[in-house]
């Protein structure tokens, strides 16, 4: 019995690969919280891997892509880090969509030396503001948008704004962000709104944002939460200016109820879909297959986050070198992304692990249940 | 007065169709509870099958709810039938820690929202109101209708099912087999058949809440779990095998989960929820209601 | 066959031989596994005592797990207290909340207990989440590594901090279910009543099963966090409780060693199975379902009776069917 046991992890561990491929480690939540919004971006990660190593791989050698669920559970990322840097020799990683794996993720990354990039988390406790990171990612982080946001309501003349949100992290966090420095932009924040996920019914909630006097009202939430505060604010006759933090939890939602109780309502938008590139995006996902494309930014920022790491091995020189596609991740100059506004080009500078500034980020109106960029 | 009263109504409303859905899940459990006193911890899954097969029919083959839900309802009784075929049954005619059956009725629940989320890339699987979006208004306050046709549909199942239960041969049958398997053999019940029976029922009435849920909130595949943990709750709160109980055990926690929402904070309603199970199971361990419209014949059957 | 202490002890020497000389040799992530597979297996021995041996139902163990592993934890953030002191004062915290809930708790039989159990786990994981001025809330908090008089001990340190808990654990166990309290406790799940005539003081039995089973929890959760350095909410989920769950289920339910194996096939499960991940839930399912079916009585209780049908007369088959170690 024994024997047999530790014929079988010895047999887990031993190389299993080509010696010439580039392995890269790409772990996303599978099954867990997030895992519709991972299976819609995994897709696009493993087309355009197939698509660089139909048309050649980088310098000759095939991406090899090591695919593994960590089910958004922190603890279990740290696992599977180790699996991809000693079992499989991944020099780099890329990873899903949980700000908490995320940052334990950073974490391992920063004591063990192998650089990372993360697709969608936005937690701001991410974001290295010195020197050179070990983590990476496509998404905008919170504060950002916070301020794009406290702007925009700012500019709509705005004072007396209402707060729904998750209770989970991502809410909580925003929510104190807004608090911050709301009252540097004269705005106030008159109510606040924590709704547990999976809450059926939110009649109860926006009532209370009505009454609490507010012209405005900022959400925070996924899909189907999303949706029923959308739901119940129509049902209560009520037609503030309501503003989400997320396109890509937006647009789900508009697929689960009327698209015409979303009307008034904007988002940020981190793409701009003008763009040739995010319409191919869109329409090559398709035809590799993914299941439920959406036309958002979901597409994008798994194809930013993907290409990035693949600029960032060409450039490095040596694609067996971690640190050098760590200092490659600064170098890039020329790629031209598919997030932020026109000609937007390059990777990162120092301080700053993410791609997009408060000032790259435009804003979609929702209009006749379409989504309209803001002028 | 007026404002006291517009603030109270909705939380009635949300408090009601919440717990009424809860009471639904928790007589679904109840069904099989009567017959083989086992607890289905597949039960969610089971609805979730139910709005998965109704979502299917009508995204994908753009066939109306009309004829999906009943289909659906189908699906959840062939769901109730397959689980008692391959694992419960086979289960209680070996010798294994009781726990068995139970956690076989998990592992069908975990294959079928395993294989329903790769069918679906666990995405939502949206169902649109049945009778419209528009709310219906009484007195000014707005009234979800999939609510109230939650609630209605609750109480129409709750009362036919007890009347099958109490008042026919067929319920005389089931709950026999629930009480004593031997005796029941020997009483010439075919209990093989009524355990089947009460799986079937209770799939259809899991396939019925869940379908009714959906427009409500939308699934996914895996969200069928959270589902039946509430109406397991509602069937603990309420009382052991008594299908009014289940009811009115899910009202009471859907109602102090809308009275916490209303008036204390609307981030520990689930919290809350396990909290007060915890004090149920201390101080009333059978159940808040548990004698509630039980003949007085064989209710301590436990 | 089976019944062979001396035998039994040789074997768990030489398991602990092999795993204190293999750091010198092999691979971080080796390592790793054996440390993972290690603190799951204390967790199933724990579970495996108060539902394989004293028969009952506990779907909130990861309560105690994430008691485990936050107490320690948050007393080194908040008050600076070494971990070596935290992690007794967290065993201490968990009997405590163990011995209250034992109260209501224990009294229950079944689906209560199940449901009251699982409400329980679901509780402290809620308060973990909904609580950030308690836990650091769902982002996580990084563990602050451990030092031993200022300096900060490495990965070799916890492997063997690790394997020595297991360890002790396991004989702990070993021998504790050989002596008068382990019959006892089998006594009890085999026929509570007849039990009772036997003058076995049912209740105190169960609330020492249930508290063995909450401090080995709690010391696998302190363990988990070490060696983790990341805690967050979702680890300590529902599906947690069930994993473990499911440990002793496949390994054989009310054997140490089927906890043990259970433990350390489905830990290592999701890293061998790298190329289906997307199926990850699907297989979960198929796997549980057709080892309740298949074979019940776990791996530990069904291979020996493979390999006596296939290897030996039907003599030695007789009276054979416990396995000891």
């Amino acid at each position: 019995m024994l024997t047999a046991l530790s014929l079988l992890l010895f047999s887990s561990v031993t190389p299993s690969f080509a010696a010439e491929t580039i392995n890269v480690g790409f772990t996303t939540d599978f099954s867990g919280l997030d895992a519709s919004m991972a299976m819609q971006e995994a897709p696009v990660v493993e087309m355009v891997v197939k698509k660089i190593n139909a048309a050649g791989g980088i310098n000759g050698r095939q991406i090899n892509l090591i695919t593994q669920d960590n089910g958004s559970d922190p603890a279990k990322v740290i696992g599977i880090a180790k699996m991809f840097k000693e079992k499989y020799k991944c020099k780099v990683i890329i990873a899903g969509p949980t700000s908490s794996v995320c940052i334990a993720l950073k974490n391992w990354a920063d004591q063990n030396h192998v650089p990372v990039i993360a697709i969608d988390p936005q937690s701001d406790k991410l974001w290295v503001k010195s020197g050179k990171s070990w983590f990476f990612r496509s998404e905008t982080p919170a504060s950002p948008r916070v301020e794009a946001i406290l702007a925009r309501l700012k500019k709509l003349g705005h004072t007396k704004v209402a707060f729904e949100g998750t209770t989970l992290a991502w809410g909580t966090d925003t929510l104190a962000s807004f608090k911050a420095r709301a009252p540097s932009f004269g705005i106030n924040i008159v109510s606040e709104v924590l709704v547990e996920p999976k809450s059926k019914d939110l009649s109860i909630q926006a009532k209370k944002l009505k009454d609490s006097g507010a012209k405005a009202v900022i959400c925070v939430d996924y899909d189907a939460e999303t949706a029923g505060l959308a739901r119940a604010m129509s049902a209560i006759g009520w037609k503030p200016y309501v503003i989400h933090t997320s396109m890509a939890n937006l647009t789900a939602s508009m697929g689960l109820i009327p698209t015409e109780m979303f009307n008034g309502w904007e988002v940020i938008q981190q793409i701009d879909p003008t763009k040739p590139l995010i319409k191919q995006i869109w329409a090559d996902a398709k035809a590799y297959g993914a299941k439920n494309v959406v036309e958002d930014e979901k597409g994008p920022r798994a194809y930013d986050a993907i290409n990035l790491l693949v600029e960032a091995v060409k450039l490095s020189g040596n694609p067996d070198d971690s640190t050098a596609i760590r200092d490659a991740f600064y170098k890039i100059k020329t790629y031209e992304r598919a997030l932020g506004p026109k000609g937007g080009k390059g990777g990162y500078t120092e301080g700053k692990n993410h791609l997009l500034d408060s000032k790259d980020l435009l804003f979609a109106a929702v209009k006749a249940g379409k989504l309209t960029t803001v002028k | 007065m007026d404002s006291y009263l517009s603030d109270l109504v909705p939380i009635i409303i949300v408090g009601l169709s919440l717990g009424s859905l809860f009471g639904l899940v928790g007589l679904a459990y109840t069904v099989i509870i009567n017959a083989t006193q086992l607890v289905n911890f597949g039960q969610g899954d089971f609805a979730m099958v139910g709005v998965a097969v109704c979502w299917a029919l009508i995204a994908k083959l753009g066939l109306p709810l009309w004829v999906a839900f009943p289909l659906a309802v189908v699906a959840g009784g062939a769901m109730g039938f397959i689980t008692n075929a391959i694992i419960v049954t086979p289960l209680l005619k070996k010798d294994v820690h009781p726990f068995y059956p139970i956690l076989g009725t998990m592992s069908v629940g975990t294959i079928a929202a395993g294989a329903v989320g790769i069918f679906t890339g666990f995405y939502w699987m949206p169902i649109e109101h049945f009778l419209g979006n528009e709310p219906l208004k009484v007195g000014g306050i707005p009234m979800d209708t999939q609510g109230l046709l939650i609630i209605g549909t609750t109480v129409a199942i709750v009362t036919a099912y007890w009347y099958l239960l109490h008042k026919t041969r067929l319920g005389l049958a089931l709950r026999a087999t629930g009480f004593n398997r031997e005796v029941s053999l020997l009483a010439g019940i075919q209990v093989g058949k009524m355990a089947s029976l009460s799986f079937v029922i209770s799939g259809i009435i899991a396939a019925i809440a869940g379908v009714l849920c959906a427009p409500f909130s939308a699934f996914t595949a895996t969200d069928g779990m959270i589902l039946g943990i509430n109406g397991f709750i509602a069937l603990i709160v309420g009382g052991w095998g008594n299908p009014y109980a289940a009811l009115l055990g899910g009202v009471l926690v859907g109602m102090i989960r809308a009275l916490i929402v209303g008036y204390i904070s609307s981030a520990h309603a689930e919290l809350a929820t396990f909290l007060v199970l915890m004090v149920v199971l201390t101080i009333k361990p059978q159940g808040l209601f548990a004698g509630f419209m039980m003949p007085k014949t064989m209710n301590s059957a436990r | 066959m089976w019944r062979n202490r001396k035998r039994d002890l040789m074997i768990i020497c030489g398991v602990a031989l092999i795993g204190a000389l293999l750091p010198l040799g092999v691979a971080d992530f080796f390592r790793y596994l054996v440390v993972l597979v290690s603190i799951y297996g204390i967790a199933a021995l724990g579970l495996n005592i108060f539902m394989g041996y004293c028969g009952q139902i506990n779907m909130g163990s990861a309560g105690f797990f994430c008691i485990g592993a936050y107490v320690p934890t948050m007393l080194q953030v908040k008050y600076e207290l070494h971990y070596l002191i935290g992690f007794p004062l967290a065993i201490l915290f968990s009997l405590l909340v163990a011995w209250l809930l034992s109260y209501p708790l224990l009294r229950l039989k079944g689906h209560a207990m199940a449901i009251g159990t699982l409400s329980f786990g679901m509780a402290v994981y809620l308060i973990a989440e909904r609580f950030p001025e308690l836990t650091g809330g769902a982002d996580g908090i990084t563990v602050p590594a451990m030092t031993i008089p200022g300096v900060e001990v490495g990965d070799k340190f916890y492997y063997y901090l690790i394997l020595a808990c297991f360890l002790f654990s396991y004989l702990g166990c070993y021998f504790l279910m050989d002596s008068r309290i382990g019959r006892a406790l089998k006594a009890i799940r085999d026929d509570e009543d007849a039990a009772l005539a036997l003058g076995i003081n049912i209740d105190q039995y169960k609330r020492f099963a249930w508290l063995v089973n909450s401090a080995l929890m709690s010391v696998a959760g302190s363990l988990f966090a070490q060696q983790a350095g990341f805690l967050s909410p979702s680890t300590f989920a529902l599906w947690t409780s069930i994993s473990v769950l499911v440990m002793i289920c496949v390994g054989g339910l009310g054997t140490n060693l089927g906890s043990v194996l259970g433990a350390a096939i489905m830990t290592l499960l999701p890293y061998i199975l790298v190329s289906i991940q997307e199926y990850i839930m699907l297989t979960q399912g198929i796997i549980l379902f057709c080892v309740l079916r298949f074979m019940p009585d776990g791996i530990v209780g069904t291979l020996p009776k493979l390999i006596r049908r296939n290897g030996r007369s039907k003599q030695a088959v007789a009276g054979s069917g416990e396995v000891a170690l």
